[in-house]
């Protein structure tokens, strides 16, 4: 190798870089995957570095999942996705549904050993709903209706007033202003974990940023973490579940977010599972004959009309035509090329649960199929808004499109096959993507793709979406009746009633169109032959290795 | 070189200093400027953050303040107390520590491609230069002009996978001997991203030295030299390579900065825990202190190489005083 031998001679070379090297960085040792198997390690790739391991402070989906495998909540997630009780035994709920009494497992505690308290949890979501320390997440506290924590973040009460305390060591009193239905989901996630008290105040700011600072409650505790380098987990013996624990550490090796870079990490052993995320990865995956499991995202994904007066798109019939029309077994298909993402029509997604057990809400409101490219349709309504506004052409009209390869490539697909279908000329505008977001706020678009992921587990968190009190609904569409029925459900605390609201709002939706829904998200990984057990939901962390564990054959 | 240490000189390094310091400020203020002037803030998301919300968070990292007050605010932070504050993003580490913790790596790299890169297309150059219009001389301008014209994105792949990949995977060597495709810590993993960056260096460099070596090879000294009978080593070495080579240290500073400024792409392929995904980061988050403090951080570099390469080069050439 003409590299190395050249290298050779830069003796001196090598010595500076080591010098280098060693000032910045520990070397961690890094086992085969021979040895990982030996020792019940998995290693995969992290993506980005995490922007913060504080409960309370960050919420994106690199965190949530090392987190989620440091803490534990009053419910978490099992593997087939359902929420069992966690750090809690038993939830008592009151028939108005607003009081929810958890009591906490005497046998649960924290990686110090201390027992975990009903007071940790108080303490842990009045700090996120504080002012003064103003996390960017307070916002699920009001979106999950906890007594005051709306004037508590809006500074006019004191964070003490929030509706939750300890009632005693063991057992935590939760008081709703609404009844929330899926309010024993929400526990499970990220920003309702536990804190101690003593633990934040001791290390103040440098709380949760190295292994001594930061304790969790839940079956891993974190080992190294290794600035944009790597970061390490491993399993506490202190956890009450830890006999169902099976792998003993969970390492990111690299923080590396590229998806072909990752694949070769993978190829090599350097990684146990990677995600197999473009259209040419899984091409090489098919091509080294790997096992290719597909996974949902769960994100609606949609072309957005601008309905704001004076706009083409305020022309409902025009809006039925787009969507009509959309071919979107072709764009998931062949534009997007990842499988795991599905067409899709409606705004609330196939997977959605409904009020009763086993049904999804879809099964349950029984909605017709939609048809798929469905051309005679467009056509038809195409000419009926021809002779409605006396014109013989549709005027020209502009895509809103990111600037990133990805959603270019997207942009000219819907420009071609838009402007094809319609007959007229369609434009494309790609922007930076905070430039997307303030012009789509401005309403300076006539159509944009807009992507929603969900919050909860419950079809709210999509149908909200384009109530009129949303910052979020770029449409500028906007309903009395559709409102209306979504406050209505937003206190109903009957689940079966909760569901005919939201098909009746849905069929205004339906009337309506202020949005084409194309697709929902999903992806696709590869592993370890004998890796098992790594599960992604689309509520909870992903990957989530806390089911996983290592076939020996 | 007596001319060095005169007060002549002295005044002409107070002079470059003070206006280092000028220069600076002026990159900070611009900067300043441009980050404000793009659409959306360090809270733009997604999802946007409800009112109330916005409210504490303005209140919190002071974006509520008026915009005069707040670049007062920074540049008496970053100048005074050579404090670039904390992140937006990645939250509770303050842009210091981030430089103090990842600038190693990316410097690790840079100043391997700038060595490898900068021997190798001297040599290259020199070469290409002595045997000019030879298949020695095509080969090198074909590579040069490869080396322009295919992405860093596409090398950095195809470097990983023929150097990497391939060998690990379809000719089982052994992978504690062998470069591994992703990975810090240890020698070997400097090399496939440090030979990666120095590709963008070799090309210059080589172009570069070999059209300098071309112009002084018709130079009047150079002629001058055979004419007295020097030997054709000693003609090539004192006299074509030392005055070639004088342009070339003056494009060191600036290369220099460039290779150890992190390279997003190359540090993402190969796990390089380096600077270049925070600085990325920092432009798409409008992630205000970061953009600024590794703005100002590289460009206090930049002027500090320039400076240095200014008087390397009244050192090495004789027609250049100070003063």
């Amino acid at each position: 190798m003409w590299i190395t031998n050249r290298l050779a001679h830069q003796s001196a070379l090598a010595s500076l870089l080591s010098v280098l090297l060693g000032s910045g960085t520990v070397i961690a040792e890094q086992k085969s995957r021979e040895q990982r198997i030996a020792d019940n390690e998995v290693y995969f790739s992290s993506g980005d570095e995490p922007p913060s391991m504080d409960i309370s402070k960050q919420v994106d989906s690199v965190s949530s999942m090392w987190l989620g495998h440091i803490y534990e909540g009053l419910m978490r997630t099992n593997a087939a996705g359902a929420i069992i009780p966690g750090t809690a035994e038993s939830v008592s709920i009151s028939p108005d549904k607003t009081t929810w009494t958890f009591k906490i497992r005497p046998s649960a505690k924290w990686q110090d050993g201390v027992p975990v308290k009903a007071q940790d949890f108080v303490y842990s979501w009045r700090r996120l709903v504080d002012p003064a320390y103003a996390s960017e997440y307070s916002f699920i506290a009001i979106t999950a209706s906890l007594v005051n924590a709306d004037a508590i973040v809006s500074k006019k009460l004191p964070k003490e007033q929030l509706g939750v305390r300890a009632l005693d060591d063991h057992t935590l009193e939760v008081k709703l202003s609404r009844p929330v239905a899926f309010f024993d989901s929400l526990t499970s996630f990220q920003v309702f974990y536990p804190l101690r008290q003593d633990i934040v105040e001791k290390f103040a700011g440098s709380f949760a940023t190295d292994p001594a600072s930061l304790i969790g409650n839940g079956p891993y505790r974190l080992a190294r973490w290794q600035k944009e380098q790597s970061m390490r987990i491993e399993k506490s013996d202190t956890y009450w579940d830890a006999g169902n624990i099976k792998i003993k550490a969970i390492e990111s090796p690299a923080m590396v977010k590229d998806g072909q870079a990752n694949f070769n990490n993978f190829r090599t052993g350097g990684i146990d599972t990677t995600g197999v995320s473009t259209p040419e990865i899984i091409r090489q995956a098919q091509a080294a004959k790997l096992k290719i499991e597909t996974f949902q995202t769960g994100c609606t994904e949609t072309l957005a009309f601008n309905v704001r007066p004076g706009r083409l798109f305020a022309n409902k019939k025009l809006r039925h035509a787009v969507r009509a029309g959309l071919n979107r077994s072709e764009y998931v298909n062949k534009i997007v090329g990842v499988p795991g993402y599905k067409p899709a029509f409606r705004m609330v997604p196939d997977y959605m649960p409904g009020s009763q057990p086993g049904l999804t809400y879809r099964q349950e409101v029984k909605s017709p199929p939609v048809k798929d490219f469905d051309v005679p349709t467009t056509q038809r309504l195409v000419k009926e808004y021809l002779a409605d506004t006396k014109q013989t052409q549709i005027p020209a009209f502009t895509l809103l499109f990111d600037d990133s390869v990805v959603a270019k490539k997207m942009a000219e697909y819907f420009q071609h096959s838009l402007s094809k279908l319609l007959g007229n000329e369609v434009k494309v505008e790609t922007v930076p993507f905070k430039t997307r977001l303030q012009k789509s706020r401005d309403g300076q678009f006539d159509m944009v793709f807009f992507g929603w992921c969900p919050d909860y587990r419950d079809p709210m968190t999509f149908m909200d979406l384009l109530a009129n009190n949303n910052e979020n609904n770029s449409s500028g569409w906007s309903s009395p009746a559709y409102n209306k029925l979504i406050e209505q459900a937003n206190s109903e605390a009957d689940k079966a009633k909760r569901v005919q609201l939201f098909k009746a709002a849905e069929d205004i939706l339906e009337e309506e169109a202020p949005v084409a829904v194309t697709d929902v998200s999903g992806g696709a990984l590869t592993a370890a032959p004998e890796l098992k057990g790594v599960k992604r939901t689309i509520f909870g962390f992903a990957p989530d290795f806390r089911a996983a564990y290592w076939d020996h054959k | 070189m007596s001319n060095v240490l005169t007060w002549g000189f002295l005044r002409y390094i107070g002079q470059r200093l003070a206006m280092a310091i000028v220069t600076l400020w002026a990159l900070a203020t611009m900067t300043f400027v441009f980050m404000r002037a793009v659409p959306g803030d360090p809270l733009t998301r997604t999802k946007e953050i409800p009112a109330a919300v916005r409210a504490n968070l303005e209140q919190r990292y002071g974006l509520n303040k008026p915009l005069w007050k707040q670049y007062i605010i920074q540049m008496d932070r970053m100048f005074l107390h050579a404090d670039f504050g904390e992140s937006f993003r990645t939250v509770d580490r303050s842009v210091n520590r981030m430089i103090i913790e990842n600038f190693p790596a990316s410097a690790t790299i840079g100043i391997f491609a700038m060595i490898f890169g900068t021997i190798t297309g001297l040599g290259l150059g020199i070469i290409a230069a002595l045997y000019r219009n030879s298949a020695i001389d095509r080969a090198a301008m074909l590579l040069c002009v490869v080396g322009i014209a295919i992405p860093s994105a596409l090398i950095a792949y195809v470097v990983q996978y023929f150097l990497a990949v391939f060998p690990l995977v379809k000719l089982h060597v052994n992978q504690d001997y062998w470069f591994r495709p992703v990975g810090w810590g240890q020698f070997r993993d400097v090399i496939l991203p440090g030979f990666t960056l120095s590709l963008g260096i070799i090309t210059m460099m080589t172009r570069y030295m070999r059209s300098q070596m071309v112009d002084v090879a018709f130079a009047e000294f150079v002629r001058t030299a055979r004419a007295k009978g020097a030997s054709t080593f000693r003609v090539i070495t004192l006299h074509q390579i030392r005055n070639a080579i004088l342009p070339v240290v003056s494009l060191l500073g600036p290369i220099f900065v460039g290779a150890i400024s992190g390279s997003l792409l190359i540090e993402n392929v190969f796990g390089v825990p380096g600077l270049g995904a925070a600085y990325f980061n920092s432009i798409s988050n409008s992630d205000y202190n970061v953009l600024m403090g590794l703005t100002v951080f590289y460009g206090g570099f930049f002027i500090v190489i320039n400076l240095i390469t200014d008087i390397v080069y009244g050192l090495i050439d004789p027609r250049i005083r100070f003063g």
